[in-house]
């Protein structure tokens, strides 16, 4: 069956030192305004992308740092993150921190939404590059971050085109190092609600992805999802990673409950995707979607819900098919970190990982550029 | 096997079929019965309150149309099942004479409720995009509701109160099909705003989100025609569940709003405590129906009507008993293994009868206790009348335990208590033990405390059960039905495996104790909620003070609660922030729960009484009234140390 393309099908990425070699020879073009928005956190990965960044254009970037202040989360990690906040202001002479409370007072998730007004603010006309990493930012906030500035370099302002780069750092151990302490509510990203709870949505069949970590409280919280979504199907989400044969059995281990008793999941539903390349989901997800649009077409149609957890790069790919297909997301976001330093220190060589969401390596005749 | 004690609320059973099977009818009947007698239930706001897993959801969701209309569709087949059901939801006024009175419709408040309260708008106007919100999506539910159950929107009409003609048009009218259609033109303009990356300036708001939009001030009930012909009327009823999701100025505000006079709507809203602050929370956990409620200032009873679904109202340890049963025996009825072998009963899984203690076991107990008579220095004539007390008690009390040839090691426990007991009330053993047999300043005697201390200290001593049987599993439940039932199902799954393997499904009285602890300590590992980590250190410390206190050898206390004088708490301030959230949340999840003003030694304490599920884990007493004295700062230096 023909699937429509999506808009990053032929997305043009980079892979570690190829990623290395593309920020060291493109942001050293004198003429580039570039504002990076990076994470400030505890996690060992935070400062890796600003580096590269630094050493290729530190004079004219504007950093923006985002600090994601999340109560349930132990003093040696709040040390971390001062430590990286500290060591990536050191390299850029304009820089900002935003302290971006994560959880208000009466424990709503609140963090994306708050995010993305700050960081607004920082977006001025003449940047020709809007640089993005995902390593240290939580889910909640990358995902309405990248979504705001995407539409801002699509609207093209001062009729300049803008470059919209992602980055992040590849590196499994660390995202199985740091655990979360989920919030009670499952509640949608924030700008990822798509048409949920809409009236006009109701006669939906509702698919939902939930992509499996490992966690002693992970089958909980996407439990905890799965009761506010109600879905019609489910079809789990399970990476197969080359460095962990076994992770796609461990995974089934851990959820075997939900799978027979609630999900009622069966090895036909299963989606495996790889690990490390975000792409290879995204297409997946796109693939599923557009099969269901013609089986559900004259019964209600098919909504799709995503919900990423664990591996950042598969988080990336649902995060560009939930942006290209408007299709929700929905967490239950971490109102606290733990992290297994001992897996830290294990951690393999760290890859950089680039992908160029928008501008001109795309053509410019309209929005959509990489579908063309 | 597919359990659906493991699904835990009734929020997994999507299909109505399958939900109202195992809806008991007893908390309707307990809760509400009586105040649908009194016409509060649907002239007043009515506010519902409990902890997570206490049946809120499951009371809303039955009296929504969808249920209701179900289960008329199936009283003729399976009337056996819910002729109760039935007859409570009849007595609150939900049906009469097979038709329903009531288009009841739950919304849950969820995530975009809140996010209004994020906009930068003035307060006025985000309570107000929240209410319209509510008002549409209510309109909108009650309308696909009347279309779901087969009735044609042309066959339906909105009744408008009588002086509201002119805001009739605001509406959309009163066709059902105008009124549905300007429903959701304010819900998507509404939606548009929640969910917006940056919300619109005041200014660029749509008009369909701010023009004046108030269904709840017009309508009176709807009228619809059935396929008979006859034409009824439907009282609208909106169940807001969750609003301890929206912020605590929000939830104010939607309080206030539901109590307008304008409104002819019945309205309930459900909640947890979350929704208060700490000192909110901490006075309405123990808040009697008659105070102010304090997050709105309003005065219960005339204003609102405030049912709590724990506590006070309804702490009879009997009464849920008897619907603990109930529930267990309508979910134990969807499990095949169970259904095939004619198993219908949850009771007659659980064997209550203990062992005969073996030979070697009463050979070390006697030695024990002949040691602890030494050690004392308690002479043979005392260590007879005290024996003689124990024996007489084990005869004469109608405990459970009290067989005597099943209860070598109780008897043998008690009688060391006894000893102990006898000793301190002498002021210690003579230096001249020849003569030492003085009369104790108070008698000693066997009675219920002693037994009971002797039951806890074997339990810990000596592994013999102490949790088992139907009323203990329900009483840990701590009348939390969704507690209950994950503690059941653990059982239930048990019993079916030795089911399967072609055992008896019979589940010993030390396999139920052994079950039950492993799952409270899960249970109590599992936790996720704010602030769950210094919780649970919190409720591990006391825990653990309160097992010391009880295997003390004189066996003077079965703590399980930790108390504080009231004045002390009275001046809780915000000096103690995170010793207010560590309570708030503790209460609200049912780690524990206050009692205050409870009179002891001429002075006034305030209780934190242990959570079932604590009080399993750490082997405590389930009987109430023993507590530990404490202080705010013991409670506040606890919460400091790291988790």
């Amino acid at each position: 069956m023909m699937r429509n393309r999506g808009r990053w099908d032929d997305c043009v990425q980079h892979w570690g030192d190829a990623a290395i070699a593309f920020v060291q020879d493109f942001f050293t073009d004198a003429d580039r305004k570039v504002i990076l928005v990076c994470g400030g956190g505890f996690d060992p990965r935070s400062r890796i992308v600003a580096d590269h960044v630094a050493d290729a254009c530190a004079k004219d970037t504007h950093c923006v740092i985002l600090r994601e202040d999340v109560p349930l989360t132990d003093d040696t990690l709040v040390k971390r993150a001062d430590d990286n906040t500290n060591a990536i202001q050191a390299r850029f002479d304009n820089h900002q921190v935003e302290r971006i409370n994560m959880v208000s007072g009466d424990q709503a998730v609140t963090g994306g939404r708050t995010a993305v007004q700050r960081v607004q603010k920082h977006l001025e006309s003449g940047t020709t590059d809007l640089i993005v990493d995902f390593s240290a930012m939580s889910i909640g906030v990358a995902f309405p971050l990248v979504r705001l500035l995407l539409e801002y370099a699509e609207q093209k302002p001062g009729g300049q085109t803008v470059n919209l780069h992602l980055f992040a750092i590849d590196e499994p151990l660390t995202d199985g190092a740091i655990t979360s302490i989920a919030s009670d509510r499952a509640t949608p990203v924030h700008g990822f609600g798509g048409q949920l709870g809409l009236d006009a949505s109701r006669g939906a069949a509702k698919l939902w992805l939930p992509q499996l970590g490992l966690g002693e409280s992970v089958p909980e919280v996407l439990g905890r999802v799965y009761n506010w979504l109600e879905p019609d199907a489910v079809c789990p989400v399970i990476p197969f990673a080359p460095s962990r044969p076994r992770l796609g059995d461990d995974l089934i281990w851990a959820f075997r409950d939900e799978f027979e008793s609630t999900w009622q999941v069966d090895s036909r539903d299963i989606v495996y995707a790889h690990d490390s390349y975000p792409l290879d989901l995204y297409r997946t997800i796109l693939r599923i979607d557009d099969i269901r649009q013609q089986v559900f077409r004259d019964v209600g149609g098919s909504m799709t819900i995503l919900s990423p957890f664990g591996r950042k790069m598969l988080a990336i790919g649902a995060m560009l098919a939930a942006i290209d297909r408007d299709f929700p997301v929905v967490r239950s976001e971490a109102v606290g970190y733990r992290m297994d330093q001992d897996k830290i220190d294990d951690a393999e060589q760290v890859r950089m990982v680039h992908l160029w969401l928008h501008g001109e390596a795309y053509p410019q005749d309209n929005s959509k550029e990489a579908d063309q | 096997m597919d359990n659906p004690f493991k699904k835990r609320t009734t929020e997994h059973f999507r299909d109505d079929v399958a939900f109202l099977s195992v809806v008991a009818p007893e908390p309707i009947t307990r809760f509400l019965e009586k105040h649908a007698q009194n016409s509060d239930l649907y002239d007043r706001p009515v506010v519902i309150c409990g902890t997570p897993g206490s049946g809120k959801t499951t009371i809303g969701r039955t009296f929504s149309f969808r249920s209701v209309q179900t289960l008329l569709q199936m009283r003729g087949n399976r009337e056996k099942d819910y002729t109760e059901l039935v007859a409570a939801l009849a007595n609150c006024g939900v049906l009469a004479d097979d038709r329903p009175l009531i288009l009841g419709c739950r919304l849950q408040l969820e995530s975009d409720y809140r996010d209004f309260w994020e906009c930068p708008y003035p307060e006025s106007l985000k309570a107000g995009l929240m209410t319209s919100l509510l008002q549409a999506r209510s309109v909108i539910a009650w309308l696909r509701q009347l279309e779901e159950a087969g009735y044609s929107l042309d066959d339906v009409q909105a009744v408008a109160r009588q002086d509201a003609e002119a805001t009739v048009a605001s509406i959309g009218g009163t066709a059902a099909a105008q009124l549905l259609k300007r429903a959701c033109e304010v819900e998507s303009a509404l939606y548009s705003i929640v969910a917006a990356l940056l919300p619109p300036p005041v200014e660029q708001l749509e008009e369909d989100a701010t023009k004046a939009y108030q269904p709840f001030d017009v309508i009176e009930a709807f009228r619809v025609r059935g396929d008979d012909g006859v034409e009824f009327n439907l009282r609208p009823l909106a169940i807001f569940d969750d609003a301890h999701e929206l912020h605590q100025e929000q939830y104010k505000e939607l309080t206030r709003w539901l109590t307008r006079r304008e409104i002819r709507v019945a309205r309930w809203l459900l909640t947890r405590l979350d929704v208060l602050s700490p000192d909110e929370v901490l006075s309405a956990a123990s808040t009697d129906p008659e105070a102010t409620q304090p997050h709105t200032g309003m005065k219960t009873r005339r204003e609102l009507l405030f049912v709590r679904l724990q506590g006070k109202e309804g702490r009879e340890k009997r009464k849920f008993r008897g619907m603990a049963r109930s529930m267990a025996d309508r979910y134990l009825r969807h499990i095949s293994v169970f259904q095939q072998r004619g198993i219908t009963s949850f009771v007659s899984l659980l064997e209550h009868e203990l062992p005969t203690v073996s030979d070697a076991t009463v050979r070390q107990l006697e030695d024990e206790s002949a040691k602890v008579q030494r050690r004392l220095n308690v002479s043979d004539s005392r260590r007879q009348s005290l024996e003689q007390s124990v024996n007489n008690y084990l005869q004469s009390s109608r405990q459970p335990d009290s067989d005597l040839e099943r209860n070598t090691d109780v008897f043998h426990a008690m009688l060391q208590i006894l000893m102990y007991r006898y000793r301190k009330r002498t002021k210690g053993p003579s230096l001249f033990p020849e003569v030492d047999d003085p009369e104790p300043s108070r008698p000693v005697a066997a009675n219920a405390e002693v037994f009971e201390s002797a039951n806890l200290v074997l339990l810990h001593r000596n592994k013999r059960p102490y949790y088992y049987g139907i009323d203990r599993i329900a009483d840990v439940a701590t009348e939390n039905a969704e507690t209950f039932l994950r503690l059941a199902g653990e059982l239930v799954e048990r019993s079916a495996t030795q089911l399967t393997r072609g055992k008896p499904g019979l589940l010993k009285p030390r396999d139920q104790n052994h079950i039950l602890r492993d799952e409270a300590d899960r249970i109590m590992r599992e936790w996720n909620f704010p602030w769950h980590p210094q919780v649970r250190h919190l409720v591990d410390a006391l825990g653990k003070r309160c097992r010391e206190t009880t295997l003390q050898p004189n066996g003077w206390l079965r703590p399980n609660s930790y108390g504080v004088p009231q004045e002390e708490y009275d001046k809780l301030t915000a000096s103690r922030q995170d010793l207010r959230s560590v309570l708030k949340f503790g209460i609200a999840w049912n780690a524990f729960d206050i009692r205050p003003k409870y009179k002891c030694k001429d002075r006034l304490w305030c209780i934190l009484e242990l959570g079932g599920v604590a009080i399993l884990k750490h082997g405590l007493s389930l009987s109430q009234g023993n507590f530990i004295e404490g202080s705010i700062a013991e409670l506040a230096r606890i919460v400091e140390e790291k988790p």
